[in-house]
């Protein structure tokens, strides 16, 4: 019998094509260029106003008095953003791995579920900013503390939502997985962990943001250096300008560890990203 | 083989009964169920949607207990049974994560079996249903109907005894529909197998089968078998022929008296 084959109903014609491989690096320069330009007129605004109402530099300092600033402390703006990076990575792989781990742990033995969730639903309550202080006591004054802030926050949304994929696979799945008589730990390793990891990669994305968060309130605490330690310095001498530097460097570093969260989704989980696009 | 003989038919259902939910909640799918099915037969199942054909299958498969009766594939429990058992969903329930050939697959991975040796099986069959060129690939821009190929190619290549069809191209367009059931009735002519076939269309169960059992509504009950005497292998154009006609009036008729009440 011959059998024709249908096009396939979305993108993507001949096989082995890559669907709307063409344009996609225009689109990409498009909105960079869109975003430079957007950026620029917003910073342009924002040192129009300052000048133009002369607001003092200690109230709110213009763009180029903040570059001006960032440009005389460059070496201490360095040697601060890495040492928070360092605990927001420490931190980062410490709770999400933690998270992930404890998510499978709790999909595969269900008293754990009874008992160990709750528990740590209840834990999740307590607010963690009020614990940074708690962690200087048990770990010193050193990067532990700062690293174990930032892994406190991360923890919870990578446990919360790799959980979710690993227990809230379709039904379907579930039953073609009893017809092939596949035992529990082929469900677990065919089946729930490749389902799961769309779901770890949507928890990474809210516990990256959430990492800094916590490192830079753990070098509030207790610190002598890093930026949270930098700006809080700035703020007692009212030096606004390096504090907004100091702002600045936090974002940029944020933003930066939340693309690699994104880079590396795309190589680890390409057909999840390609899903979700169709 | 087993002798295809009456006194041993590979699928053999006594007095079963099911229902779901307890008290006032209760529903009774099905009530006293009882047929056989004879090796290398091709029997579809027709009824009112909620009969229980669908519940019927999963027991069958092994998926669903049943609380009274028996179910018994070659004289084995199905929930225990080790004999190989295909099944198509009425979704294709593809893994999203795999490529084609990778879904296709999946069985013999669970299975145990060397799977790189039986990769060039997978891939004649995924060529035999007109998807050459599309093995690597991964199941999201199919097509629904290129996708319950994928899912049927599944189902085939452990080589089962038994192929169990819920309702698997319910979904599709009738031109898919009517293309993939010949290809169906082409690998079941290929490969001595059974198939018990979900359907609620009169037309297809009747084309593809050589039995049709029809049910009646809730709870679900055999209420008729209509033996199908065409002539194989079927073509399309055996549907204008009036036997066939003949055919799809009994199944209607025998469908519309089970519905009354």
């Amino acid at each position: 019998m011959p059998a024709v084959a249908e096009r396939p109903d979305r993108e993507g014609g001949a096989p082995g094509a890559i669907p709307g491989g063409r344009g996609r690096m225009a689109q990409v320069a498009g909105r960079i260029a869109f975003g430079g330009a957007y950026t620029t007129c917003l910073l342009a605004a924002w040192e129009a106003l300052v000048r133009v109402l002369s607001i003092p530099d200690y109230l709110l300092p213009g763009p180029w008095t903040i570059f001006q600033a960032s440009g005389g402390r460059l070496g201490a703006l360095a040697s601060n953003t890495l040492v928070t990076v360092q605990e927001i990575l420490a931190g980062f792989v410490l709770g999400a791995g933690l998270g992930a781990a404890l998510a499978v742990a709790i999909s595969l033995i269900a008293p754990l579920r009874t008992v160990l969730l709750p528990t740590l639903v209840a834990l999740q309550s307590v607010p963690k900013v009020a614990l940074a202080p708690l962690m200087v006591v048990w770990l010193g004054i050193g990067i532990a503390p700062r690293v174990a802030m930032a892994a406190l926050f991360c923890f919870f949304p990578v446990l919360i939502n790799t959980l979710a994929g690993l227990t809230k696979v379709e039904p379907t799945m579930v039953e073609l997985a009893v017809v092939l008589r596949a035992t529990p730990w082929q469900q677990f390793r065919k089946i729930a962990l490749p389902h799961s990891l769309p779901y770890l990669f949507d928890g990474m994305k809210i516990a990256m943001p959430l990492a800094v968060v916590g490192a830079i309130v753990g070098e509030f605490t207790s610190a002598e250096r890093g930026l949270g330690n930098l700006i809080l310095v700035a703020s007692s001498q009212v030096n606004t300008p390096l504090i907004f530097a100091g702002l600045f460097a936090i974002t940029v570093v944020a933003l930066i560890l939340f693309g690699a969260i994104q880079i590396l989704e795309r190589i680890a989980v390409p057909w999840s990203v390609e899903y979700r696009k169709a | 083989m087993v002798s295809l003989t009456d006194h041993h038919p590979l699928i053999q259902v006594r007095g079963v009964g099911k229902t779901f939910g307890r008290g006032r909640a209760a529903v009774e799918a099905l009530r006293d169920v009882t047929f056989a099915v004879q090796e290398g037969e091709f029997v579809s199942l027709v009824g009112p949607s909620g009969c229980g054909k669908s519940t019927l299958l999963r027991l069958l498969a092994g998926i669903t207990d049943w609380d009274r009766g028996s179910v018994r594939l070659r004289g084995e429990d199905p929930r225990a049974t080790r004999l190989p058992v295909g099944m198509v969903f009425q979704s294709p329930v593809l893994l999203p994560w795999r490529t084609v050939v990778q879904n296709v697959l999946l069985p013999l991975e669970i299975a145990g079996l060397n799977h790189r040796a039986h990769e060039g099986r997978a891939r004649e069959l995924v060529a035999s249903v007109g998807l050459a060129g599309f093995e690597e690939r991964r199941p999201y821009p199919l097509s629904g109907g290129m996708e319950q190929r994928v899912a049927l190619c599944r189902a085939l290549v452990n080589d089962p005894i038994l192929l169990l069809a819920d309702e698997p191209f319910g979904a599709l367009d009738a031109m898919t529909r009517d293309r993939l059931n010949l290809e169906l009735q082409r690998i079941w002519m290929a490969t001595p197998k059974t198939v018990v076939f979900v359907t609620h269309s009169i037309p297809e169960a009747v084309f593809l089968s050589d039995r049709v059992v029809v049910m009646t509504g809730r709870p679900g009950h055999v209420f008729r078998v209509v033996a199908v005497g065409l002539p194989r292998p079927r073509e399309l154009a055996v549907q204008d022929v009036p036997e066939f006609g003949r055919y799809t009036g009994e199944v209607r008729e025998a469908l519309e008296a089970a519905c009354r009440p």
